[in-house]
């Protein structure tokens, strides 16, 4: 692949979709529905050809020969000390094909998952040109070889978030949704700039390839490679909905379904793991900043999978799965198994955006009701919904040669590698902990919802979804079942297509974090892995199959504490909202109120009032009589002597 | 093409149509506007020759760079001159300046004004000595385009200003007026005290000016300022108020209320940078020692302007003030940039002054558009206009976007340079920028979804959306937000020299490229 073919490719692959915003956006109300489904749909797969040219192409390649980047026209060029110098430069390689891959492919079925939602709507030519859009971003976002490219694609992506959340927006509840996502995106946009600014002033570039190259500025496990690694991290934290910066991504499923399918399960939440494993360079000389990542990630899973085992909003639960799963994903990079992570990804996006979208067909089915509680017995009325959603919950819930246990397995096999000390283990612990709770609540959904008996009189009427809201279930429900299979298999030394593939990216520098891969303790981890698993799925099964408790009764018998944070979220929205939102609100308005009228123009508005009132009493001073004139006169004569004898000399 | 006075020409072009416009008759107000349109278009038409010839154009020698230089003698017994001259970064504002006032002539066109003879000559008559501040290399001459400038915005005010013009317009032609007599004591106090005796700065940079001793308080004997300190400070509390920099901004937000929207477009639009390019032009030239002692106090007050007006934005609810206060903020950034004293800080400020033009003047025309239709300026009572006008959602979605800095779009080029450049300086003034950051993402939401999204309200209903006339004023301000974020390299290409120059008076060390 030469660099002209490349540029050919770029420029293919990132203008399908952009054409089909701009063409929806602005024809899209002339022409109609029909113009827009297909400008909509064609453009993205279209896109998707693209990127199999590009696999194709980096697969082809000779080994060392995967990646290439291109410039397409210079950004800036500002030179002088810092050498501030940046261009539209796009890489295509290992890791970027394999994402433009699951964005294009899994985007390419939810669009036309969306014909089929969007089909009452009357918005639905902005829908199309808001999705196109935001594929055209993420796929700026993956591509990008400069940081500054790099950041721009990073906020595109929040920009079609933010739309796209508040796509309703005669919604109050949606439109403050979509405020809250975008200023938390903003929160880390600038944690990455200040990352790209300690970059540019001690490499003198942003260029990708060339900051992977210049190591040396940044001395292993030092202050400023921490530093930048952390701000990084915060970036990734914001955008993946992590600790502490997560509270949007719940409130960001008052989009329409297929957006959150899209892009708060299958795409955007996981350009966080995309950073962290394109930074896997910086990352690697900073074993602090990879700890507190992995905290973080683990973190977010438990607490992520403990509230969604007593949400009652199916959306809302398949959010905070989506939260959990990703902080294995950050678990995973941050300990350094790159590929695991990405693997998980990639897999993660096929069961999830299924997920959704069969969750997306009930809440047509039933009206738009969104309560589990209300829902049941739709196993028999939406026969392949169901089968769908039944695969999806095995591979999220990590069944035995579905999907995700796969991926999961892997994953959590790289816990038990990573070290020193007793963290590593306590985190993998935890980890087991959190396979346990992933069949619970994965299950405890579906349970609820398919199984057991309707629980409205709308739930004995509901019929099956049309084709264009099927026919992607159910290939994204055969996928979730058999994609993994020719891929890898979580053991050391069987299969690993999928690790061989991203081998040229990762290859060049390794993680102090891992240990090498030893079989027999593979072996085992994968052993209590599955077992976690099948205890949850089985005691969901237990807790929720036919019996049809209260959904969230069983947190009931726990200590009273438990429920109560779950329920509520651990409070995050309170605390922000006393501990930031109202302060900062409080600030401002005594700004407005108090130091604007009573400091800021206090003063100037005195000095106006006492040049009044000197020139008021001076005038007093004009009595028209010559003997005040001449005792003034007299004064100032004496005075001016005494200066200029005693002082002025 | 050499031989043509083209820095002359941009002056006397609208001042000369300003006199033709008196040949007219009152009631020919097609020619009238015809006219006013013609001259600021054949401005913009020139400063865009003058740019693109630029680079070809070989630059003086003297201590600053200029090109298409002009000198005459002016007053030869005070020794000043008609010197002329730009460079790198005056070349970009005056651009800026032909561009907002052919927009404002063109804003004008679209409606009827009373007195529009009398009208249009005053907005003549600001170009004319808005493009000389920028233009003169005389100190004198600068001071008279300077305090020029005042007297027609006056009458603009004063007669066609809404409610509370009174009180506004006094207060800002004042606190201006105070500044700049500052600055003129200063200006004689350079010229008595530069060996060539001269107002020109050119001549005053070349024989470098000595502090002169701190003057001792009598009797208490404590030190103060230095002579040149104290003319370094009028000068910049002259560009400070003008900019304005908090706490020297309360004429600000008053006057923008009370100003008319075609006056806005260009008030907010250049004339609040012509202190920005004060500070650079001669703050930075005549006291690059004094600037560099001070440069951590005026960045921290380049910082309470961003976060200042940030929350004073975040908590108003009228639209005009919410923008004047927005503005407050982004020109704290441009000041920040400038301050840094680096080559990035700069070059991002000189990038900002432009963006900043652009986008303060479509978030003005936006702001007049929806106050012409539902005769409020309350954010209270208005909301849910997405519906009623998709093409101003549209526009005032990017504009909003640019406003908040939004990667891609033109003001993070500016915000992202000034930003490193505040880095250089000290690492907390760019996070606590940062933090202004995030606040403006904050209140440019607060003030377009408040308009945009949510349930109509009874001010809203039935609203029409933009006229053809109103879009195709807004479409290459939006346009040029979306270039200028894809593309910024021209503008810098531009003038990175010129702040090159800048710098190494201040730093000479910084010159030295590949500094490790």
């Amino acid at each position: 692949m030469n660099v002209s073919t490349a540029s050919i490719l770029v420029l293919l692959v990132l203008l399908f979709p952009l054409a089909g915003a701009a063409l929806n956006g602005l024809l899209g109300p002339v022409f109609g529905r029909r113009f827009v489904n297909i400008a909509g749909t064609v453009s993205i797969f279209a896109s998707f050809l693209v990127a199999c040219l590009v696999l194709a192409t980096v697969v082809g390649a000779p080994s060392g020969h995967g990646a290439i980047t291109v410039r397409l026209w210079d950004w800036i060029n500002l030179g002088g000390g810092t050498n501030l110098s940046v261009g539209m430069d796009f890489t295509l390689d290992a890791l970027s094909a394999l994402m433009l891959m699951v964005i294009t492919g899994v985007g390419f079925l939810i669009h036309v998952y969306s014909v089929g939602y969007m089909e009452h709507d009357t918005g639905f030519a902005r829908f199309f040109s808001y999705m196109n859009f935001f594929i055209f971003s993420m796929l700026t976002l993956v591509l990008a070889a400069d940081l500054v490219i790099l950041i721009i694609g990073w906020a595109l992506v929040a920009l079609s978030s933010y739309l796209l959340i508040g796509f309703w927006h005669d919604r109050p509840t949606a439109v403050a949704a979509a405020r809250k996502a975008f200023i938390t995106q903003v929160i880390g946009d600038v944690a990455l700039v200040i990352a790209a600014f300690l970059i540019v002033l001690n490499t003198h570039t942003l260029s990708l390839p060339n900051i992977f190259a210049r190591t040396q500025a940044f001395p292993a496990g030092g202050a400023l490679v921490t530093g930048v690694c952390v701000l990084l991290a915060i970036g990734a934290f914001a955008k993946s909905a992590q600790f502490p910066l997560h509270t949007w991504l719940p409130d960001a499923m008052e989009g329409p379904t297929p957006v959150s399918a899209l892009i708060h399960a299958a795409t955007m939440v996981t350009a966080g793991v995309y950073l962290i494993a394109r930074f896997h360079v910086l990352f690697n000389l900073a074993p602090v900043a990879e700890g507190m990542v992995a905290c973080v990630g683990m973190g977010t899973a438990v607490m992520a999978g403990i509230i969604a085992l007593s949400q009652i909003d199916i959306k809302r639960v398949i959010a905070y799965s989506t939260m959990s799963q990703i902080g294995l994903m950050i678990y995973a990079v941050g300990i350094g198994a790159y590929s695991a992570g990405m693997f998980h990804f990639a897999m993660h996006a096929v069961f999830k955006a299924l997920l959704f979208m069969a969750a997306g067909n009930v809440i047509h089915a039933l009206h738009d009701e969104q309560d589990i509680r209300l829902m049941g017995g739709l196993h028999a009325r939406m026969r392949w919904t169901h089968l769908a959603f039944a695969a999806g919950s095995f591979a999220l819930g990590g069944f035995f040669l579905f999907s995700g246990w796969f991926s999961k397995e892997d994953l959590l096999g790289f816990g038990t590698l990573s070290g020193p000390g007793p963290a590593p283990w306590i985190l993998y612990a935890v980890g087991v902990g959190v396979n346990v709770l992933t069949g619970l609540y994965a299950f405890r959904l579906y349970f609820t919802v398919f199984q057991g008996e309707p629980q409205t009189a709308r739930g004995f009427g509901v019929k099956e979804a049309g084709y264009p809201m099927l026919i992607p279930v159910v290939i994204l429900g055969a996928l979730s079942v058999i994609v993994a299979w020719p891929l890898q298999f979580p053991l050391p030394n069987t299969l690993h297509v999928f690790s061989d593939f991203l081998s040229p990216v990762f290859a060049g520098s390794q993680s102090p974090l891992l240990h090498d891969p030893s079989f027999g303790l593979a072996l085992v981890a994968l052993v209590i892995g599955s077992a976690a698993s099948l205890l949850g799925i089985g005691l969901a099964m237990r807790l929720w199959y036919e019996h049809r408790p209260d959904p969230q009764v069983v947190l009931a018998s726990l200590p009273r504490v438990i429920p109560l944070l779950s329920y509520n979220k651990f409070y995050f929205d309170e605390i922000y909202d006393r501990a930031l939102v109202q302060p900062v609100r409080a600030v401002a308005r005594t700004a407005r109120r108090v130091v604007e009228p009573d400091v800021m123009d206090s003063w100037v508005q005195g000095i106006g009032e006492l040049l009044r009132g000197f020139s008021l009493d001076l005038r007093l001073v004009q009595t028209g009589l010559i003997r005040d004139y001449a005792s003034i006169f007299t004064v100032f004569a004496v005075v001016l002597v005494v200066v200029w004898v005693f002082i002025a000399r | 093409m050499n031989h043509i006075p083209w820095l002359t020409l941009l002056i006397v072009l609208p001042a000369g149509a300003a006199i033709l416009l008196q040949l007219v008759p009152r009631r020919l107000t097609a020619v009238i506007k015809g006219l006013t349109i013609f001259a600021t278009l054949a401005g913009a038409v020139i400063v865009t020759l003058l740019l693109l010839w630029m680079p070809g154009n070989k630059a003086t020698n003297g201590p600053l760079p200029l090109h298409f230089q002009e000198t005459h003698a002016w007053l030869p017994a005070l020794n000043a001159t008609y010197h002329l001259g730009i460079d790198g970064i005056s070349a970009w504002l005056l651009a800026l300046n032909a561009g907002v006032f052919l927009l404002g002539a063109l804003a004008i066109a679209r409606k009827s004004t009373d007195r529009l003879r009398f009208y249009c000559t005053l907005v003549l008559l600001t170009e004319a000595a808005t493009t000389g501040v920028l233009l003169s290399i005389d100190l004198l001459l600068f001071y008279m385009f300077w305090e020029g400038m005042l007297v027609p915005l006056y009458v603009l005010l004063s007669n066609w200003g809404g409610v509370k013009r009174g009180p506004a317009t006094l207060k800002f032609i004042v606190y201006t007026v105070a500044g700049s007599l500052l600055m003129l004591v200063a200006i004689i106090y350079l010229y008595v005290q530069s060996p060539s005796g001269s107002f020109d700065l050119e001549s005053i940079l070349a024989q470098p000016i000595s502090s002169g001793s701190a003057f001792v308080i009598p009797l208490i004997h404590v030190t103060t300022f230095t002579p040149k300190e104290l003319a370094f400070i009028c000068f910049a509390l002259a560009f400070a108020i003008k900019i304005p920099i908090v706490p020297f901004h309360t004429w600000l937000p008053d006057l923008y209320e009370a100003c008319p929207p075609a006056v806005l477009v260009f008030f907010a639009g250049v004339v609040s940078k012509l202190g920005a390019y004060g500070f650079i032009r001669f703050a930075l030239t005549l006291f690059p020692g004094e600037m560099e002692k001070y440069r951590f106090v005026l960045a921290a007050f380049a910082v309470l302007s961003i976060i200042y007006g940030a929350l004073m934005a975040l908590s108003e609810r009228d639209l005009k003030r919410i923008v004047a206060y927005a503005s407050i903020s982004h020109l704290g950034f441009i000041a920040l940039g400038i301050f840094s004293l680096t080559d990035n800080g700069i070059n991002g400020a000189v990038i900002q002054i432009i963006n900043h033009g652009i986008i303060i003047s479509a978030l003005f025309l936006i702001v007049g558009y929806v106050e012409a239709r539902t005769g409020t300026r309350d954010l209270g009572e208005l909301s849910g206009l997405e519906r009623r006008m998709p093409w101003l959602y549209f526009f005032f979605l990017v504009a909003t976007l640019a406003g908040l800095g939004m990667p891609g779009m033109n003001s993070f080029v500016g915000e992202f340079t000034i930003m490193l450049g505040a880095f250089q300086l000290n690492w907390v003034y760019a996070v606590l920028a940062g933090g202004g950051v995030i606040l403006a993402a904050w209140y440019m939401l607060r003030l377009h979804q408040g308009l945009m999204h949510d349930p109509p309200k009874p001010r809203t209903e039935g609203v029409r959306d933009l006229r053809i006339g109103e879009g195709l004023l807004l479409a290459p301000l939006v346009a040029m937000m979306i270039f200028i974020g894809l593309y910024p390299k021209p503008i810098t290409d531009v003038s990175t020299g010129s702040v090159n120059t800048y710098v190494s008076l201040i730093q000479p060390a910084a010159s030295n490229p590949g500094t490790q």
